[in-house]
């Protein structure tokens, strides 16, 4: 579909608003380019300029003093999406109540995590940073490019990227809640409540705020606003349709509670993570309109993710479901291009299919597909490179580069790509600090503020 | 007196048994304000600010203030005069950010638990901002000393607490309560990106929403308390909310914010907050700003640097480290490391290239490194006069007190700082400090402390014919005010020591006992030496015998 001119006036815009975020300028040449949006292209080259990739093709020519790499023999394909993470984050969970969708991931993004490195060297160069999955209303979370060397945590935001939220069904938050703390929900009955509770309020809340508005403006008005909520004032632009909704959950019963639930409040941007019985209710999830974020084989650590399948992205993509692949680990997101082959065993999902559910995918259920997820002209210069086809066994990263800027080159990598080093630390405690941690919807973020302990 | 063998040892042993504490009754303890004299620093070197030195100049102190300064200045007759010959005098030292005589609150008994850690009492929640730091101040703090004996004399101080513990005030250290230490009352709104632990906000994204969300409603109830004074006839009357309320004074711009942010990433919080709610700020103990630095700059953030700095030991490849790294990584590792210091130590010196006033502050560091982190920091590149403006004018500027504080100059306040060389170098001494023109004497209290530090716990052997007796001495206080008791033994019950005195190395101290009725003055005179002593005591009319005193180690050492 030809959408160049609103996506280079889109480009254009975003980029005046990132003015002060670095942008590079690459010629990519000679490379086997799978563009997921119109097929492959053989010896092919895509040059980015400011950032923006600004021509495919032949025997393209770059401008004075732009960089130039050869990728003979190599594959071009659109940077990695993954649509589950929780690196680069000081905090992961705001495990305290209940309901937090007042507190944003974006407030905590440390840039030197070395697992965003890690991710660099797996071919990832976007990530939705998630609130962790402790609280049934979890917090507003952040989509960030991984523009590691920079080291100010703003920039790592994706400007003009759709806001999100998180929330939690299941076995975590009865556990955190319920049962460490004795507060609702203690049962996922609880957990419908709490949620259809807070909402609520939050349509009362708005209700409010709409006639104070209303009134205030008229002549002679004088009277008080109603209290501030920021709480229910990010649930009200839930249910305005300003917030995409990541639910965290596994069992089918419980992800067609939260479809009716967000049938009853009108909410109707919902992506479901994990997911594992999601199989169950493909076509349900189809005539929602909600998609779905999924593990390629993890199952059977809690008793709520036992009725599994490898099987589960296939069954849903072959059911016109719009699915991703993620990690929730920091471990797996180094090798999310073989989570997706995987799906070529079990499923058998073309190349396309199967590269689509790490690419174009995760970038529409992020609300971000006229940014990123294929190579057309007009989309943001983020691109990975390998050696041998991404979806084979003998695939290796090479570079990644994230708005034209090559953030992980495999001939430049050194032993420790650490940004900083802390002066007081002795080096075991270091050297421990820069093992894989796993990293999940529990686990604690980088910082040493996290009070929550990791269940 | 013809005394027998046998009634000679009952003697002293019943003279060391008794247990009536016939001591002389305990002098009040109210020491008297002392009339502040004028004083005159003669022929001194006088560091009048950063760059502007006087040599030679006299000072002259009266009234509190800095009368005069200058080479022929008029001396005053009833002027003490202190000949500063070789001295070199500057103004006393501002400290950005301490906990200086603030008392810790004990909440160690505080078991009450929390039904809903969801919703907690705001105190749990580290919410305190109505906390005034001014109702929690002790100034014998011992601290203290070491912080004047490292040349401050003024300190901006916050109360102990969670993410909004309360506001500031800056004071003179030491300064009794009763003569008004305040300089400032209200200095600043005190903040810190701390977490409440397991209760809301419990992670750094809670601390950030819930400031946002308190700030937020703080605006909307101060517009409205502004309508409803306009006219109160039929609206609804606001509801009067503390904590809500100590953030009107932010609102108007009547006091900064202060961000107590030592790493990097709280202050890009910081500066996040700044920016969003356009306030007047101060970020203070910053350790690790270097990332931060152009956003500082191009903001124009008043910043105080930490005078921490981490330290250089190095760590030793053992087999325990073998196992882990090979010899190579090691030395990679430890590069690194010593990199990372050598960056902190310089990064002074960078905020000073690129043009940034900054001052210091000391809070969360050992005061006793204060001296040597400041060489560091110079040996790296950072000016001493730069360094002199962090500890004097920067600081006053930030504060806004330059009127009256930084400079040694006529019509300032009597701080001072004098040393017997330049304060950079290694081997000079803190001879004085001067505070409200009120002289400590630094370097003679730290000589006669080191040498002969009475206090603490002394055995005591008292060599008899009959034996060594043994008793505990236990010296507590100051020189010139220590107060002390005898027991163990066969004393029952401790008895006070009339009085205890140190001249140099001589230590005298009595004490009565009561034996049959009959009071029996116990005289010791010994000669001291580190940590024992040896002399005589001498028991009433029974006789004088040797008598010896050894330190035991302190506890708590």
């Amino acid at each position: 579909m030809r959408r160049s001119t609103v996506v280079c006036v889109l480009a254009l815009m975003v980029s005046l608003a990132g003015a002060q975020v670095k942008m590079g300028n690459v010629l990519i040449r000679n490379g086997t380019l799978l563009t997921i949006a119109h097929g492959d292209l053989p010896n092919s080259d895509v040059l980015i300029l400011n950032g923006k990739i600004a021509r495919i093709g032949q025997g393209l020519s770059a401008p004075q003093g732009c960089e130039v790499i050869d990728a003979t023999g190599l594959f071009v394909m659109p940077g990695i999406i993954d649509a589950h993470s929780h690196i680069a984050l000081q905090a992961i969970n705001e495990s305290t109540n209940p309901v937090t969708s007042e507190v944003w991931t974006g407030d905590v993004i440390d840039p030197y995590d070395i697992a965003i490195y890690r991710a660099l060297a797996g071919g990832v160069t976007d990530i939705l940073a998630l609130h962790g999955s402790a609280n049934p209303i979890g917090g507003q979370s952040q989509i960030i490019k991984l523009r590691y060397g920079d080291p100010n945590p703003a920039d790592f935001i994706m400007t003009g990227a759709p806001r999100t939220i998180k929330f939690a069904l299941g076995e975590n938050p009865i556990r955190i809640h319920g049962s460490n703390q004795n507060i609702l929900p203690r049962t996922r009955m609880g957990v419908e409540f709490v949620i259809r509770n807070a909402l609520s309020e939050a349509q009362v809340y708005q209700a409010k705020w709409d006639l104070y508005n209303a009134e205030k403006s008229k002549k002679g008005f004088r009277g008080a606003p109603p209290p501030y909520s920021k709480r229910l004032e990010v649930l009200a632009d839930l249910l305005r349709g300003n917030i995409i909704l990541n639910c965290h959950s596994y069992r089918a019963d419980e992800i067609s509670m939260l479809m009716n639930v967000c049938r009853d409040f009108g909410i109707k941007r919902v992506v479901f993570q994990h997911a594992n019985e999601g199989y169950r209710v493909a076509p349900e999830l189809a005539a929602f309109g909600a998609m779905a974020s999924v593990f390629s084989d993890a199952w059977a650590y809690k008793f709520e993710v036992y009725y599994s399948t490898a099987y589960n992205a296939a069954i849903l993509t072959r059911n016109n479901v719009i699915t991703s692949i993620n990690s929730d680990s920091d471990e797996l997101i180094r090798h999310l291009y073989h989570e997706a082959a995987k799906t070529q065993k079990y499923g058998g999902l073309s190349d396309l299919e199967a590269l689509s559910l790490i690419t174009i995918n995760p970038a529409k259920q992020l609300g971000i597909d006229n940014r990123v997820g294929t190579l057309e002209v007009g989309k943001d210069g983020d691109i990975a490179i390998f050696q041998n086809h991404p979806l084979s066994i003998y695939a290796k990263p090479m570079k990644t580069i994230v708005d034209g800027i090559v953030r992980f080159d495999i001939d430049k990598d050194q032993d420790d790509m650490r940004l900083r080093v802390d002066p007081e630390k002795d080096f075991e405690k270091d050297y421990e600090g820069t093992g894989v941690s796993g990293r999940g919807c529990l686990d604690s973020g980088t910082g040493t503020n996290e009070s929550f302990d990791s269940q | 007196m013809h005394i027998t063998r046998v009634y000679f040892l009952r003697t002293i042993l019943c003279l060391f048994t008794c247990g009536l504490a016939w001591s002389s009754k305990a002098q009040e303890e109210r020491p008297l304000r002392p009339v502040s004299p004028v004083y005159a620093l003669t022929n001194a070197t006088v560091v009048v600010k950063p760059g502007t030195v006087l040599k030679p100049a006299t000072v002259i102190i009266r009234d509190g203030l800095i009368a005069s300064v200058g080479a022929d200045v008029t001396i005053p007759p009833e002027a003490l005069i202190i000949k500063s010959d070789s001295l070199i005098i500057y103004a006393g030292f501002i400290d950005g950010l301490s906990y200086a005589e603030v008392k810790r609150e004990d909440n160690s008994n505080d078991k009450q638990t929390v039904p809903d850690p969801g919703n907690p009492p705001p105190d749990k929640a580290g919410i305190t901002p109505q906390t005034d730091v001014r109702d929690h101040l002790d100034p014998n703090d011992p601290g203290i000393e070491d912080l004047r004996a490292a040349g401050f004399t003024t300190a901006q101080v916050i109360p102990y607490g969670g993410m909004l513990p309360g506001t500031a005030s800056i004071i003179q250290l030491g300064c009794p309560l009763a003569d008004g230490p305040f300089i400032v009352n209200r200095s600043a709104f005190a903040t810190a990106f701390k977490p409440a632990d397991h209760y809301y906000p419990g992670s750094l994204m809670g601390v950030m929403a819930k400031w946002r969300e308190l700030y937020t409603q703080a605006v909307q109830t101060h517009a409205y308390q502004a309508v409803y004074a306009s006219n109160r006839v039929g609206l609804t009357r606001p509801t009067s909310d503390l904590i809500l309320e100590s953030f009107y004074p932010v609102i108007e711009k009547k006091e900064p914010v202060l961000f107590k942010t030592e790493k990097v990433l709280d202050v890009q919080r910081a500066l996040e907050l700044i920016n969003e709610f356009g306030l007047n700020a101060e970020l203070a103990n910053v350790q690790d700003g270097m990332d931060a630095l152009e956003k500082i700059k191009d903001t124009n953030t008043p910043i105080f640097l930490s005078l921490d700095l981490p330290a250089t030991d190095e760590e030793t490849y053992d087999d325990k480290a073998a196992e882990i790294f090979s010899r190579e990584e090691w030395d990679a590792l430890a590069k690194r490391k010593q990199d990372a210091v050598e960056a902190r130590e310089h990064e002074a010196a960078a905020f000073q290239n690129a043009g940034i006033r900054f001052g210091f502050s000391t809070s969360d560091m050992k005061v006793n490194e204060i001296r040597k982190n400041i060489r560091r920091m110079v040996a790296a590149g950072l000016s001493e006069d730069q360094a002199l403006a962090a500890l004097t004018t920067n600081a006053s500027a930030i504060l806004g007190l330059s009127d009256r504080l930084g400079t040694v100059e006529a019509g300032k306040i009597g701080n001072l700082v004098i040393c017997d060389k330049s304060y950079f170098d290694e081997k000079s001494r803190v001879v004085d400090v001067f505070i409200d023109g009120r002289l400590y004497e630094i370097l003679k209290s730290k000589i006669e402390s080191a040498t002969n530090e009475l206090s603490g716990s002394w055995e005591l052997i008292t060599d008899t014919p009959d034996g060594k007796m043994r008793n505990m001495l236990t010296i507590k206080g100051a020189k010139g005010a220590y107060k002390g008791e005898v027991s163990g033994g066969e004393i029952m019950d401790p008895v006070s020591l009339d009085n205890i005195t140190v001249d140099g190395s001589a230590l005298r101290f009595s004490y009565t006992v009561s034996y049959e009725q009959k009071a029996v003055h116990v005289e010791v005179n010994a000669q001291l030496s580190g940590d024992s002593f040896h002399g005589e005591l001498k028991a009433g009319d029974f006789g004088t015998f040797p008598v010896d005193g050894k330190k035991k180690p302190d506890e708590h050492q």
